[in-house]
């Protein structure tokens, strides 16, 4: 993997998580963090000329794409003010975030079937994304460094886990940093370890004030992958790698695994409750070390004796395709 | 590859032929293959109106890609944790270089990639490395699954001298000698890379057939130069995999399709609990501190729940304690080959509904699919450029929409490609 | 020459740099000009200035500094060091922050606020409803406009003058000032330093003539800031969208009626009150038509010498994995000019896919052409040929860089893009040249006596003037701004030497 050059052109999505009930809860409303993440994504794209952005919103129900647009016949008043590139984006997002909104209203009369409030379709928003820099990539001939920014308001949801995780080291090997910008609430364990296995940046705002949000954007998150190598980047001190037992929900040290479909639970059980496959009695202590030095060295006098003979068999047994 | 069929064998044949695998010998119109009219790459490649050859180019490799879409999807038991031996083959034969730059470069350098590949779709599963020559086999590295080990030794300099020839015997013993100390609850895996056609053995390999049936243990090979009779029925008798590599590409495709866990199908395989520590990564040092695994110091690493011990990188085996160290997103990193996401099926071109919206992945407009993506700023004249690829990718056949028979939202290949092969979840689905 | 070329390669960051600071806080006074300021800064320079933009109260230079890994340190600190000569960044009692105008006005140009038209002032004319479609100049025929324009300009240059209508009066001018080409006996002539611009990619070219036209501004008394605003206004404007015309100031229209004999914008005869920017000053900071780093040139931080050709290399090297097919998308993307069309093999045989006498007469400036066809043409990279280039004043890396960003598509998935044999050869064929230094000199020889030599020998030491010299054959060369000295030492030795005699 070659290292990142100063010219090289970067791919930046901004998932937005817009579920209205997480953001009742705080003092930065959802208006005054969107404009803030606005100005943010207009100096993204004031940095370099050949920055490509992507920007998806999600809610609890949905998760769209706002730039570029799905509907590509969509063209913005003209307005001298501002930027032309910056213009289009802003216009984009906004759009597109009243519609959802909207649309979520009138969903809103429908039964929540399961969907706890203050959940939100965060691992949908994250495959999408990896949907997208993979289309760029195999678009493309120069590299582009891409990275997936979330601005994180609802809590984690125990059912997206498996998803999420198969996204994150997706993102892994595709060399794409993660970096988590959690507004609202307390530490999300998943997201941290999104960030902390794709290489991405992790943070948590303290205080919901009106100018922190941006502050911390053009901080930390502007920052590409060749300026990280060169600034500081704010780092965990600890993440939690450790399971939760399907059992209890326990968090283990030292758990048991169903060598089937890998289950971790606390105790021993007879049964795996999650596939139905019996266990047998004894436990089984995995052993690491197979040190087999004098196996080599048996084999080595037995191959000595005994040449010729099987060559030549073996010769005659092939049959050429 | 034109004559790929899969005919029902003749039974009657006096020579034993198998023409299930991907090499049949006959041909599509029932002849055999070297009955059949030579095929030249160039009469494939035809010009377009403009004289152009990007189009046919195109649909080549939409192909080529297509082809490889469509994957075993049902839900099978699957060897989650796997016990595999990696044979490399370090005779004289494999100084050819009928593969750039010669057999072996070739086959080191991509069993580095597979070592990687492997443990990153395979986490809690262990490697060793044997590589056998004159005569003999010798054990690289240990059964461990720690991959830089592996890759370490399959980078060593001394390992790609040549000598003699190789013994396949000598290296099954040794490899079934190391596989059956392991647990019986992992699948038990011998995988060849072999560049000769004969094999010097000291004993009847016949026996040592027998061995491996007794103990489980599953062969298979990847052979850079053709098929040999003994080795292939090594193979289809312990239930593994025999291919024969055609050029670059195919190799990397062959040995590739050794990384997702085979499905188990003997019902002796026991199933067990086993013990295992979820470490904390821990970056608090105030001094580097060595890692018991290297010997080297650091601020960073992993401690071991049971021992304390630290270690540098997970999944490993503590080397203190030996209990199995994995981070849970190591476990969950392998769920993907147990709940395999469904292929999608491909949309008829004629009765697609007029949809304004794209992709659901990653948004490209269906009239541009195939052709770049108009992300970002490329604007003006960009546009008819585009415009024009996907007109060339139009006639090449199909809708190029993919539909998930779960969500029924519609991806473009590209997409369908990422999905099953590297995000292996469902963008419409989760 | 070193001087000159220094002064050859000076960047618009250089030039800001050189203005006095009452100047820079009028130019900063434009949003526009802010965010083209802005983009033409390097990656961490920007980062410092998004960090501190939306910080209200000034911070410790020592905690700036703190910001940087250590083994990056020195980097950054240059870093600040720029953006102060720039005067983006003020300095107080060691506490740092942003200059407040240009702070302010970057700020508005990223949230549109603030002042009025400084991203110039789309045309809307009476016939707004039909311009969108039938009046509208199309992107290829504006493309195509100035790559015609543009390139009858270089093909002056070549000297092909029978076949080309020689630019107007204007580009003449800036092309004699900027002495890319000289007044000779039998018309213009290009100069070395022509040949060294012919060979730079075309960002470059156009930031050149720009910062000419800055010289010339000055000298014709207008107003720098004006005509520096209006240029960053017009590098910042959209391509393909058309602009009013009709609000510009009288220097501002004398700007635009010279700007497009150089092809960097469009005006249509019949509709004058609109103008519409062409890729070659769009891509300058906004990036639309062109996929070049366009910003690499004028960073102006200095990293553009001997690693330019190398950094290129590295930003262009593949993907692993990327297919063919995506290498063609790519390159159907990129305006016709700017495709590849060179290919170079091991045996430093050049291929070239081209039918344009322009690129077929930059290639000969130090390629051994051979055959010509209809649209390709062959040559060979000779010792004769590049020695040639070389003794025009053209560098190796000059040369390699133009084939590296000029390499056929297929050979741009090629780490390095060019053949390490063929570039080690050209920097070779430069070493070799360098390494024979001619200077005027005198030889010193027949000294009579040993100890005569020595002393003679000794003080030539001491004023360092002495190129070659051999105690054996009693010979000495010494320079010619030596000479003088030694001559008045000799006969003061003589004189001595008659006195001693005198005496004895």
């Amino acid at each position: 993997m070659s290292e990142p050059v100063e010219s090289d052109a970067s791919l930046l999505v901004v998932a937005l998580d817009i579920n209205s009930s997480a953001w009742a809860r705080s003092l930065l409303t959802l208006d005054s963090a969107l404009q803030q993440t606005i100005i943010f994504i207009n100096a993204y794209l004031a940095l370099k000329p050949e920055n490509q952005l992507v920007v998806l919103a999600s809610s609890k129900r949905q998760c769209k794409c706002l730039y570029p647009p799905e509907n590509k016949n969509f063209v913005p008043e003209q307005d001298i003010q501002v930027y032309e590139q910056f213009r289009v984006v802003d216009v984009c997002i906004l759009a597109g975030i009243k519609e959802m909104l909207m649309g979520a209203e009138v969903a809103a009369a429908d039964a929540n079937r399961g969907i706890e409030e203050g959940q939100t379709l965060i691992s949908r928003a994250l495959s999408k994304a990896l949907c997208h820099i993979n289309r760029v990539n195999e678009s493309t001939l120069s590299k582009i460094w891409s990275r997936i920014l979330i601005i994180s308001a609802a809590e984690d949801s125990p059912r997206e886990y498996i998803s999420l995780m198969n996204s994150i080291f997706a993102a892994q090997k595709m060399s794409v940093l993660i970096d988590i910008c959690k507004v609202i609430g307390g530490d999300s364990v998943f997201l941290q370890q999104a960030a902390d296995i794709s290489g991405g940046t992790y943070l948590k705002l303290d205080v919901a004030g009106s100018e922190s949000l941006l502050q911390t954007l053009m901080f930390t998150f502007l920052a590409d992958h060749y300026t990280r190598e060169i600034l500081y980047m704010p780092g965990n001190e600890q993440i939690d790698f450790r399971a939760t037992c399907f059992c209890h929900k326990r968090v283990i040290d030292i758990g048991y695994v169903c060598s089937v479909c890998l289950s971790i639970f606390c105790k021993m059980a007879p049964v795996c409750s999650t596939c139905r496959t019996k266990f047998s009695i004894r436990l089984i202590k995995p052993e690491s070390r197979s040190s087999s030095a004098s196996n080599g060295q048996t084999t080595r006098t037995n191959s000595q004796q005994a040449l010729s003979v099987s060559n030549s068999a073996s010769l005659s047994q092939g049959t050429l395709l | 590859m034109p004559n790929q069929t899969n005919e029902p064998v003749d039974e009657d044949d006096y020579i034993d032929i198998d023409d299930t695998g991907p090499e049949g010998l006959k041909g599509a119109d029932g002849g055999y293959a070297w009955e059949e009219e030579y095929k030249r790459s160039w009469d494939v490649i035809q010009e377009d109106a403009s004289g152009s050859i990007q189009s046919s180019i195109m649909g080549i490799n939409d192909q080529r890609k297509r082809k490889r879409r469509l994957r075993d999807t049902a839900v099978i038991r699957r060897g989650i944790i796997r016990h595999v031996v990696l044979v490399v083959d370090q005779s004289e034969n494999m100084a050819a270089r009928d593969i750039l730059p010669s057999r072996i470069q070739a086959s080191l350098t991509l069993l580095e990639h597979f070592v990687g590949e492997f443990f990153d779709q395979n986490p809690i599963s262990q490697l060793m490395v044997v590589g056998t020559k004159d005569r003999l086999a010798e054990k690289l590295t240990d059964l461990s699954g720690n991959p830089m080990d592996h890759i370490g030794s399959l980078r060593d300099k001394t390992n790609r001298d040549l000598a003699g020839e190789p013994s396949l015997q000598n290296a099954l013993e040794l490899g079934m000698h190391a596989l059956k100390r392991a647990p019986t609850h992992g699948s038990r895996e011998i995988l060849c890379m072999f560049g000769s056609l004969t094999t010097c053995d000291p004993g009847d390999i016949e026996q040592t057939l027998e061995a491996l049936k007794a103990a489980e243990v599953r062969v298979s090979m990847v052979h850079l130069a053709a098929e040999v009779h003994v080795f292939k029925r090594i193979c289809t008798a312990t239930g593994g995999t025999f291919a024969v590599v055609v050029d670059d590409d195919n190799m990397k495709d062959a040995l590739f399709e050794n990384i997702p866990p085979p499905p188990i199908v003997n019902d002796k395989a026991t199933s067990d609990m086993i013990q295992m520590g979820f470490s904390i990564k821990a970056n608090g040092f105030d001094v580097p501190t060595p890692c018991v695994c290297h010997h080297k110091l650091s601020f960073t690493g992993f401690v071991c729940p049971r021992c304390k011990s630290k270690v540098c990188s997970l999944p490993t085996d503590c080397d203190v304690c030996g209990l199995p160290l994995v981070s849970a997103p190591h476990l969950a990193r392998s769920y993907h080959h147990l709940f395999p996401e469904e292929n999608y099926k491909e949309a008829n071109a004629d009765a697609l509904p007029v949809d304004v919206s794209g992709c659901f992945g990653c948004g490209a407009a269906w009239s541009t699919v195939g052709g770049s993506s108009n992300i970002g700023g490329i604007a003006g004249s960009a546009v008819s450029a585009v415009q024009s690829t996907a007109e060339a990718v139009g006639h090449s056949g199909g809708s190029g929409r993919f539909q998930c028979p779960r969500c029924r939202h519609e991806f473009c290949l590209e997409c369908d490609i990422f999905v099953h092969e590297t995000l292996h979840n469902c963008p419409g689905c989760v | 020459m070193s001087s000159s070329e220094e002064d050859f390669k000076s960047t618009i960051a250089e030039y800001l740099e050189a203005l006095p600071p009452q100047f820079c806080r009028r130019v900063f006074s434009n949003p526009a000009a802010c965010l083209a300021i802005f983009r033409l800064l390097s990656t961490v320079g920007k980062q410092l200035i998004m960090s501190m933009l939306y910080l209200e109260t000034p911070i410790k230079l020592h905690d700036v500094h703190q910001w940087a890994r250590h083994s990056h340190l020195r980097l950054l600190k240059s870093k600040v060091h720029q953006l102060r000569k720039l005067h983006i960044l003020v300095e107080e009692k060691g506490m740092v922050s942003l200059n407040s105008i240009f702070r302010e006005q970057l700020r508005n140009a990223l949230t549109g606020g603030g002042d009025f038209s400084s991203f110039g002032v789309p045309y809307r004319g009476s016939d707004d409803s039909s311009s969108s479609s039938s009046s509208r100049v199309a992107a290829g025929r504006l493309a195509r406009y100035a790559d015609e324009r543009w390139e009858t300009i270089l093909h002056f240059m070549v000297g092909r003058a029978a076949d080309v209508r020689p630019p107007s009066d204007s580009v003449r001018g800036i092309l004699k000032m900027s002495k890319l080409m000289e007044e000779g006996a039998d018309g213009m002539r290009i100069t070395n330093r022509g040949f060294q611009f012919l060979l730079q990619d075309s960002a470059s070219q156009v930031w050149t003539v720009l910062l000419q036209y800055l010289r010339l501004a000055e000298i014709q008394d207008m107003d720098v800031v004006e005509v520096l605003n209006f240029l960053f206004q017009l590098v910042s404007l959209q391509l393909g969208k058309s602009y009013s015309a009709e609000r510009l100031t009288g220097n501002q229209r004398k700007m635009l009626n010279e700007l497009r004999d150089f092809g960097l914008v469009f005006q249509d005869e019949r509709d004058p009150k609109r103008f519409y920017p062409t890729h070659l000053i769009a891509s300058l900071t906004s990036g639309s038509g062109s996929s070049e780093p366009a910003a690499a040139s004028a960073t102006g931080d200095g990293k553009k010498d001997s690693g330019g050709a190398g950094d290129t290399a590295v930003a262009r090297s593949k993907i692993p994995g990327t297919s063919v097919m995506a290498k063609q998308r790519f390159s159907e993307l990129l305006a016709p000019s700017e495709k590849g069309y060179i290919v170079v093999e091991t045996n430093c045989r050049v291929y070239a896919y081209t039918d344009s006498p322009l690129h077929i007469a930059i290639l000969n400036l130090f390629v051994h052409l051979v055959s010509r066809f209809s649209n390709f043409v062959t040559g060979v990279l000779t010792r004769t040929s590049v020695r040639r280039a070389l003794s025009h004043g053209i560098t190796a890396d000059q040369m390699i860089a133009f084939l590296t960003t000029h390499a056929h598509p297929q050979m741009q998935g090629n780490v390095p893009v060019l053949p390490i044999t063929v570039t080690d050869q050209i920097r070779l064929w430069e070493k070799e040249k360098n390494s024979l230094h001619p200077s005027p000199a005198h030889l010193y020889r027949e000294f009579a006596q040993k100890a005569d030599f020595e002393r003679v020998f000794r003080y030539a030491q001491e004023i360092n003037v002495i190129l070659w010299a051999s105690i054996e054959k009693r010979q000495l060369v010494v320079s010619r701004q030596g000479h003088p000295k030694i001559v008045e030492f000799i006969k003061g030795l003589k004189n001595q030497q008659q006195q001693q005699k005198q005496n004895a």
